[in-house]
């Protein structure tokens, strides 16, 4: 089983060309946000808002069904879990001890929308954001050069370690080890061979890469790092950061002001 | 920072993040699938201590996070498994086998009630919806006890392993 670490999505939307630190800042003020709204109506805009921005970015359908699909499980069962344990205002309906309540039902639908939300506002910037510009951005942002070094060799050699994985794990298995259909802890107690080659596999080319490394000379500290690609701001990025720290702060001062967004239902509390 | 601690820092990072996001383990209970990177983070923890350990727990448990679709988690994630990296390093690394078995302990605990605690809380499922994921996290602790295994099997097969991520003497002959 092989995962898909780079969720990039090659485009020229106005999203692709958006500063990655912009992208970083809505994602932080929205995730901010959707934290904080309890209301129905507000996640329901916000829901479809984040549909139309994907769409905006040439997003293809299949990468948002695979959101919805990864995420439906979850986004029912607590919704479902929310409903039934928190019963609040109008009974709907009354079986036993279980009570289909006007409140719960809108809270757990907001928790749904919640979840939902969150995901496609992470992914909005993910799926449009370059690996390589996500590490410069957080190096931009203050993250010392190494660790923006330790974050981009660590996305480099994930799906090499996940073909090193593979391939012991079936070199394993064709010289007699028996994992499948076993379950549990006796499944992982079987996997220990795997993990153990695996693991000296990987400090091996953890010390090759340090030597390559210091080779190259990076461990020099009179070198000033510079990149290809550097990143700049554009005019339009300091709109867009303008425009989002406005919506930001007036719904951040409604909020704590006049409780817009806190009732279930009501835009005003 | 020596480039052999950038280099193990990323390794780990990466073994993490595939043994979260690409090893399916069945669990015979519910009929569902959990993963084993409990296991790799103990190992990383005691292995290497609360830095490598904090940092390749929580990035690479949000990569996979990420990758698999989970993005709303991925904050949470970051946190949980960063407090269990962190505590368990703090208090297992470079101990003897009690100190290590403490330090399993703590972190896992640490990782569960962060869970619990942020769903319950910031997340809004109340503490039913939170309670309805304790099971599973505590089985993913539990498997972290293999951790702890793998980390004597592995400096057994490869000594040179306690001397990793440090800035390499070389002595002339």
């Amino acid at each position: 089983m092989s995962v898909a670490v780079d969720l990039f999505i090659p485009g020229r939307s106005w999203l692709h060309q958006t500063d990655p630190r912009v992208k970083l800042l809505f994602v932080t003020v929205l995730l901010i946000l959707l934290i904080l709204f309890k209301n129905l109506w507000i996640m329901a805009v916000i829901l479809l808002a984040l549909h139309l921005l994907h769409w905006s970015a040439q997003t293809p359908f299949k990468k948002i069904w695979f959101i919805w699909k990864t995420l439906l499980p979850v986004g029912i069962l607590m919704m479902l879990l929310r409903t039934i344990f928190y019963p609040a205002g109008e009974v709907l309906f009354s079986f036993g001890i279980f009570r289909l309540t006007t409140g719960g039902l809108t809270e757990g639908m907001v928790l749904a929308l919640r979840i939902f939300s969150m995901a496609l506002t992470v992914f909005a910037w993910l799926y449009t954001t370059t690996q390589s510009d996500l590490v410069q951005s957080l190096v931009r942002l203050g993250i010392p050069h190494a660790w923006g070094m330790v974050l981009a060799l660590a996305l480099r050699y994930i799906p090499t370690f996940q073909w090193t994985y593979t391939l012991i794990s079936e070199a394993q298995q064709a010289r007699g080890l028996d994992i499948q259909g076993r379950k549990g802890f006796q499944r992982v107690w079987l996997m220990m061979p795997i993990f153990i080659a695996m693991i000296i596999s990987a400090f091996r080319a953890s010390n090759q890469l340090a030597m390559a490394l210091e080779a190259r000379g990076y461990s020099s500290q009179r070198s000033k790092r510079t990149t290809l690609h550097p990143l700049s701001f554009r005019p339009a990025d300091y709109l867009i950061t303008a425009i989002l720290l406005l919506i930001f702060g007036t719904l951040l001062f409604l909020y704590f002001w006049s409780g817009f967004g806190s009732h279930p239902i009501l835009l005003l509390s | 920072m020596p480039v052999q601690r950038i280099t193990l820092t990323a390794v780990c990072i990466a073994i993490v993040a595939v043994l979260v996001s690409s090893v399916p383990v069945p669990i015979a209970a519910t009929g569902g699938f959990t993963h084993p990177g409990a296991i790799a983070e103990i190992f990383i923890a005691l292995a290497f201590g609360p830095v490598v350990g904090g940092i390749a727990a929580a990035v690479g448990a949000a990569i996979a996070d990420l990758a698999l679709g989970y993005g709303s988690f991925a904050p949470l994630t970051f946190l949980a498994h960063g407090c269990l990296g962190v505590l368990s390093g703090y208090i297992g690394w470079k101990k003897g086998i009690t100190g290590m078995v403490i330090g399993w302990i703590v972190g896992g605990l640490a990782l569960v009630a962060v869970y619990f605690m942020g769903e319950a809380t910031v997340y809004g499922f109340g503490v039913a919806g939170a309670a309805a994921e304790l099971p599973i996290n505590l089985f993913q602790v539990g498997l972290g006890f293999f951790g702890l295994l793998l980390y004597q099997l592995v400096k057994r097969a490869y000594p040179q392993i306690d001397q990793l991520g440090g800035s390499p003497t070389y002595q002339e002959r």
